[in-house]
């Protein structure tokens, strides 16, 4: 147990000081406000499903959802993926419609290091929520 | 560079069944940042964007970035309203672009 752990916090360590870029490319604040049309974003109903420790960081298999019954009254409109620790910290922007039936997506990306994601819905009522995730990345998968 | 730009659905589903739709294209998905063994910058040169549409209708999209892993899978959600054709078009920085199609039966 105790040396398990010791180990696991090691390369946690290791990986981020070795990973986190001294500065991105953009800037992830203004790429957030510009996506809310700086609109409060909320905490919650959104979903990010992915390991938690990632040894490669050149193929990092990614669910986001967002909840909502995709009617033509009420749904999701755009989920922006950052990844704020990357040499660019925006990931991608998807966009759904009523057609989608349901919120989701999921890819591979790329991750430079340790960090937290933020995925963040826009619904056609006008609300932003956001949801969060917090990963390990033994691998840059940015350079090289 | 680039190939085989593929869309997977079910053949048939029932009416307001949502489905599942998997897509893939073969591309470097070059970032722009990493170097060559002679210390040169390698070009950028990326899959931008990717739309999906049933029969002229907008089911999804993404406008992806160079943090998108090489060889771009993704994979997200249609209802099936109709029997109808999907088509799914990736295009390249640049205007080259690739399209896949399946079909879809609603029973």
């Amino acid at each position: 147990m105790t040396a398990l752990l010791t180990r696991r916090d090691a390369l946690a360590a290791l990986a981020a000081a070795l990973a986190v870029p001294a500065h991105a490319l953009i800037d992830v604040d203004d790429t957030l406000s510009s996506f809310t049309g700086g609109k409060p974003v909320a905490e919650g109903r959104v979903s990010i499903e992915m390991e938690d420790v990632i040894a490669d960081g050149f193929t990092v298999p990614i669910s986001l959802k967002a909840e909502s019954a995709m009617t033509e009254a009420e749904y999701v409109t755009e989920i922006l993926l950052l990844a704020p620790a990357n040499p660019f910290g925006k990931v991608a922007v998807y966009s759904f419609t009523p057609l989608s039936g349901e919120a989701r997506v999921a890819t591979r990306i790329r991750l430079a290091g340790r960090q937290t994601l933020i995925a963040i819905a826009k619904y056609t009522d006008g609300t932003c929520w956001a949801g969060r995730k917090s990963v390990e990345v033994q691998t840059n998968g940015c350079e090289g | 560079m680039s190939a085989a730009p593929r869309v997977k659905i079910p053949d048939k589903a029932a009416k307001d069944e949502i489905v599942d739709v998997r897509t893939f294209i073969t591309h470097a998905m070059e970032s722009g940042l990493r170097k060559d063994e002679a210390g040169q910058s390698i070009a950028r040169r990326i899959i931008n964007r990717f739309e999906a549409s049933f029969d002229g209708r907008p089911v999804f999209s993404a406008t992806i970035e160079p943090a998108v892993a090489a060889n771009p899978f993704i994979r997200f959600a249609m209802r099936a309203t109709a029997s109808g054709d999907l088509i799914c078009t990736w295009h390249e920085e640049g205007g080259n672009s690739w399209t896949a199609m399946a079909h879809l039966e609603v029973t």
